[in-house]
């Protein structure tokens, strides 16, 4: 169970987030839905600790932790960026290695044989030796999960998912989603695309911008 | 051609200086430009020492002065300028510091370029996957950087062999300076243009080895 309470968070002295809460459950997927600028980002940059929030607290299986700093030797809450951020100078089987043998110190052909399982299970089997460039929005969005999942962490967050893919694509995406929900993962979605949200969710919270 | 099977060893001689001066400047100045640029392009560089003044600061002003004042001042400055306050160097160190602190201003407006115009989501897709910043520079950022440089840094090693000659002023025997001994004396032509020959010859190894190395950049984008 990952909890966040009360998280607040400024900007230039605009208030983007007041006292958020919210929860989710293990094998769970939740759902921030809202218009543009009702700070979604925002809240999805504050979880994953990529900013650091001005008060409010986080849980994970009630223990207490920082999320700015649950990252560093590990990975704790996994991201899968709106752009994807693939590294460009690295093969797809390259960029899922690079932070299990960096960081988890796993030896190459642990972190082989992990990324092999993974690469299987998202149907990307054939595009290990291509680069980014040489692959389609769909392709790219799995090869970052299966990134982001190589790392196994216990929270992997989706920034507006679907925006770069067709509709045929998302509902894929979708599938993948479902899919990895019996891996004790929870799961965070920001996105504007109800569809999706309502195809995924098993919570959809909804954000409006602060008046 | 008997006259240029004898002045080909004092030219050569002074080629292989030419290249000296040129192989050591650039293994120093592009990694101090790599260092430089990294402390233009990072916050930990903001801090002001002694509250007057920041580190960016001091390395911005030094870029300044590197590319604001001539090279032909700079050589001039620590060979015949510096020993007055008692420091001294060797003709050859004397070239090598002057050569490798001026490029080194330019390789780090260089790579500075290069550094910003990674987009910042490459530094937090490493981060949330745990790589800490020394991994990130090393595997994701700087191969990037190279590749956006490596056009850019490919006009000043060209223009590094030909500013090699100006260490004539400090009296070290490079190529020019041979065949500019050679033409005064047997009053000939004919060493200039082997020289021009050597120097052309030098320029065009240097682009295909920049190809080259563009090239093997070419299979990502």
């Amino acid at each position: 169970m990952f909890r966040a309470l009360n998280i607040s968070k400024k900007f230039n002295e605009k208030q983007i987030i007041s006292n958020f809460n919210l929860e989710v459950p293990d094998n769970k997927i939740l759902c921030i839905v809202g218009p543009s600028g009702a700070g979604k980002s925002t809240l999805l940059r504050c979880l994953t600790g990529l900013e650091s929030t001005d008060s409010g607290e986080f849980y994970l299986n009630d223990k207490k932790f920082d999320p700015t700093t649950a990252n560093n030797k590990k990975s704790t809450i996994g991201l899968v960026s709106q752009d994807f951020g693939l590294f460009p100078n690295l093969t797809v089987m390259e960029n899922i290695i690079l932070a299990p043998q960096l960081v988890l110190k796993l030896s190459k052909e642990e972190a082989l044989g992990k990324a092999q399982k993974l690469i299987k299970t998202l149907n990307l089997s054939g595009k290990e030796q291509l680069y980014p460039y040489q692959l389609s929005g769909g392709q790219k969005q799995r090869v970052a999960i299966v990134r982001t999942l190589a790392m196994n962490p216990k929270i992997i967050c989706y920034d507006e998912p679907t925006s770069a893919l067709d509709p045929k694509l998302s509902e894929e995406v979708g599938k993948i989603l479902n899919k990895l929900k019996s891996n004790n993962i929870m799961q965070i979605v920001v996105t504007h695309d109800m569809d999706f949200a309502k195809q995924v969710a098993d919570r959809i919270i909804t954000v409006e911008p602060l008046s | 051609m008997d006259y240029i099977v004898n002045i080909l060893p004092s030219l050569l001689s002074g080629a292989l200086v030419t290249l000296k001066v040129f192989l050591w400047t650039l293994v120093i100045s592009i990694p101090l430009g790599i260092i430089l640029s990294l402390g233009l392009t990072s916050k930990l560089t903001n801090k002001k020492i002694l509250k007057i003044f920041s580190i960016k600061q001091v390395i911005e002003f030094y870029i300044w002065l590197m590319r604001g004042t001539p090279l032909l001042l700079q050589l001039i400055f620590v060979f015949y300028g510096l020993p007055i306050i008692g420091i001294v160097f060797q003709r050859y160190d004397a070239a090598l510091v002057a050569f490798s602190l001026n490029y080194a201003a330019y390789f780090a407006e260089i790579f500075r370029g290069g550094f910003q115009s990674i987009p910042k989501t490459q530094y937090e897709s490493a981060s949330m996957l745990g790589l800490n910043s020394w991994q990130t520079t090393r595997k994701v950022i700087i191969p990037q950087v190279l590749k956006i440089v490596i056009p850019s840094i490919g006009n000043e090693v060209i223009n590094l062999v030909k500013d090699s000659s100006l260490v004539y002023v400090i009296g070290i025997g490079d190529l020019l300076q041979a065949g500019n001994i050679a033409t005064a004396r047997d009053v000939t032509l004919l060493p200039l243009i082997l020289v021009t020959i050597i120097y052309l010859l030098l320029t065009a190894f240097c682009t295909i080895i920049l190809r080259k190395i563009e090239k093997y950049y070419s299979s990502w984008r």
